[in-house]
């Protein structure tokens, strides 16, 4: 075998294994997006949302908000007040869920970790819950808003987008999904009218950083994101815990925005990101939605999609809201759905990505001037 | 297997160098060999007592398990109940002294989900003591002791040695039971059956969590060594449920009546629960086991069911889950057998008594 075969046909292992990463195309003008998040002050929910109003060719509908790094009440009010900051106050914000599909278990969740074990971040569970969204338990770093939420529901408003812009949505799932699964249990006529599905969240190979099984967002509602990584969607892409926490931002980063010329956004980045890197210069930490966006935005930055049956385990246990990926094996085959757990779908894993493209990217979003409202 | 074998081998030599031959009216009578959890008091050696004073039975031995009380406690509460009552000369082995996988902590954090418990047996917060502590009984200290060997390995010797001819009655949670079935499965098919009490199917009440009699104490202790106990394959497997447990008492009627018997066991009674407030007994739970046992015309209706339990770790944990073994066909036509798993036993539960002649043999018994 000469050495030029054997490389080909290591490309042909390769692109049986692997999805090839460019088959989604670029996002274009006529790419209509809602992002859905459990949204805090400049975290990667926030950063997420300022990449795709950064971006000429996208359009962001709304943000909806659903309860998980925090409580509806407390996203609303990041997502309203960093909206003016950035004076794109023409989005509009819904307001979703109060809770996830099968209630709180705030209340027992002393009963639960006794039972399995303290979680590494609690996210809404560890703060008290908010009357309003301009009444938290703490005012936050950047004020409260003085723009209002909009006067429907996230679930209805996502309903509504879809039938009004098919086969044209992008769902953003950056929190858990329960307003998504409401939204196509409810109407479940919507699901093939959804463009495509980005999920930050589940850990498929890797250990959970809410407990050692599971990842946070889907085990804040494991029965929700089951409901939707269930529906058949046209396209879903998950980018879990097994990518999103080996990419690190660094002080690196950070100084390639802090240094730009200022905007509203790197005022942002250096009030509220600065002080960390002052303090400790070596600080780094992880940008898991973003990579939702960067994908998107630039399909290339993905240098290996898996393909995958994805599903979530609900039986209230250790094992409560761990993900669960079916690769392809001897006795199963991706082209077989019926290999795999009735009513699985394949779905698109994010395993790797070009670093240099990502942080180009990255920076370039934060660091242009915003684009006017419409 | 060969390690095992030896094991059971020297289990036989202790046990035999300890028991005494048995005498020709003993091959007669219906061998039995008793698993019992052991409160001090009230139904584990009430019904224990029962079975022995029956002139029809032989008890090749007992095995006490942690339930009621913790093994230690248990086996001496056992052993001066025999010791009172002039049956000092019955075996009595220790058995599981913890369940397989249920622990305290395991069920206050339950607790902390679905509510507290209203008896938890060796685990009530009242009076809760040690494992290894074994407090002066409230029937006094005993000077018997257990035999040598494991309650387990016991049970094993004890069936193997009459193949086919030994009722093993379970009074009390499953995990002895359950070990003796992972050393020796065959022992399942070489008794004759499994006489036992536990379980609970519709009933509002005699369940240890106050929502229904589904949660019977004695399965819940252990579920999945009842899951084990109740999936071999028993030749026949009898259940004396809470639901017809509800409907008998240790009345003070009886109480007064026992109390004019000279008889041991009587006495024991009449010492140990005397009429009036806080002179204990309540349901016969287990009595009923052991006089249906005796007797089974005192039960006056009975039915066929698959019955096992859910060891899910949920709310339903230790919760009994059964179906009827036959499938009602259609209006004129026979009942077809139900299809199911090869682990699920037909059992046949017990749901109603001829309650005169229950505490007619019960008073018989207790004054001979």
């Amino acid at each position: 075998m000469t050495r030029g075969l054997r490389h080909r046909s290591l490309a042909v292992v390769a692109c049986a294994a692997l999805v090839c990463a460019a088959t989604p195309r670029p996002a274009t003008a006529q790419d209509f997006a809602i992002v859905d998040a459990d949204m805090g002050v400049l975290n990667d929910d926030a950063v997420a949302l300022f990449m795709l109003i950064n971006s000429p060719n996208v359009t962001v509908l709304g943000v909806t908000i659903v309860p998980g790094n925090s409580w509806t009440e407390h996203g609303t009010a990041a997502a309203l007040r960093q909206l003016e900051l950035v004076g794109r106050t023409d989005i509009p914000v819904f307001m979703g869920v109060r809770d996830p599909l099968m209630g709180s278990r705030q209340p027992w969740l002393e009963a639960e970790e006794r039972l399995w074990g303290k979680s590494e971040f609690l996210g809404a569970y560890g703060r008290p819950r908010a009357t309003s969204y301009l009444a938290l338990d703490r005012e936050p770093a950047i004020g409260y808003p003085t723009s209002t939420p909009a006067d429907e529901h996230a679930v209805d408003f996502i309903v509504r987008a879809v039938k009004a812009h098919p086969h044209q949505v992008t769902l953003f799932v950056l929190g858990p999904a329960t307003n998504i699964a409401l939204a196509i249990r409810k109407n479940p006529e919507i699901v093939p009218l959804v463009k495509r599905v980005y999920y930050m969240g589940g850990a498929v190979d890797v250990p959970g950083n809410s407990t050692p099984t599971a990842e946070f967002n889907w085990w804040f509602d494991p029965e929700a994101v089951r409901i939707t990584l269930r529906a058949p969607f046209r396209e879903q892409i998950v980018v879990p815990l097994d990518i999103a926490e080996r990419v690190y931002y660094t002080k690196a980063e950070y100084d390639r925005i802090a240094s730009a010329p200022e905007t509203p956004i790197t005022k942002l980045f250096k009030q509220l990101h600065g002080p960390r890197f002052e303090r400790d210069a070596a600080s780094r930490s992880f940008v898991w939605d973003t990579l939702t966006a960067a994908i998107f935005l630039q399909p290339s930055i993905a240098t290996r999609l898996d393909e995958r049956f994805i599903d979530v385990d609900v039986t209230y246990g250790p094992n409560y809201g761990r993900s669960i990926g079916y690769h392809q094996s001897r006795r199963r085959s991706l082209d077989t759905p019926a290999d795999f757990p009735a009513g699985t779908q394949k779905v698109k894993v994010l395993m790797d990505v070009d670093r240099t493209a990502f942080w180009t990217l990255y920076v370039d979003r934060m660091t242009q001037r915003p684009k006017a409202a419409r | 297997m060969f390690r095992l074998a030896r094991i059971i081998a020297v289990a036989a030599l202790v046990a035999a160098a300890w028991w005494p031959a048995a005498d020709a009216a003993a091959q007669t009578r219906k061998k039995v060999f008793i698993d019992q959890d052991g409160a001090a008091l009230g139904t584990d050696m009430i019904s224990t007592l029962a079975m022995l004073q029956s002139p029809d039975v032989e008890v090749l031995g007992i095995t006490v398990t942690a339930g009621d009380a913790w093994v230690k406690a248990g086996t001496a509460h056992m052993l001066r109940m025999l010791e009172l009552t002039g049956h000092g000369d019955v075996p009595v082995a220790m058995g599981a002294a913890f369940p397989l996988i249920n622990s305290r902590d395991l069920t206050t954090a339950w607790e902390g989900q679905f509510g507290e418990f209203s008896y938890k047996g060796a685990w009530n917060p009242r009076r809760y003591h040690g494992p290894d502590e074994v407090p002066t009984p409230p029937t006094g200290a005993t000077t018997l002791k257990p035999i040598a060997v494991h309650g387990a390995l016991f049970m094993i010797q004890q069936i193997r040695k009459y193949p086919g001819q030994v009722t093993l009655y379970v009074g009390g949670p499953f995990t002895t039971v359950a070990l003796a079935l992972g050393l020796d499965p065959e022992i399942a098919s070489l008794a004759k059956e499994m006489v036992l009490m536990g379980a609970g199917f519709n009933v509002g009440q005699g369940g240890n969590h106050r929502i229904n009699g589904r949660r019977e104490f004695n399965w819940w202790w252990d579920p999945e060594a009842t899951r084990i106990g109740m999936s071999a394959p028993w030749k026949k497997i009898v259940i004396t449920p809470v639901d017809i447990s509800v409907k008998t008492s240790l009345s003070d009627d009886m109480k007064k009546r026992l109390a004019a018997s000279p008889s041991k066991a009587a006495q024991f009674i009449t010492k140990f629960h005397p009429p009036g407030p806080g002179g204990g007994g309540g349901f016969m739970w287990d009595e009923i086991a052991v006089l249906a046992f005796l007797d089974p015309s005192i039960i006056t209706k009975q039915q066929q069911l698959y019955v096992n339990i859910d060891i899910d770790h949920g709310a339903g944990y230790g919760q009994t889950i059964f179906v009827e073994a036959e499938m009602p066909g259609p209006p004129g036509e026979k009942p077809t057998p139900r299809t199911m798993a090869s682990w699920w036993q037909v059992a046949t539960v017990q749901w109603d008594l001829d309650l005169p002649k229950f505490y007619d043999q019960f008073y018989t018994l207790m004054t001979r």
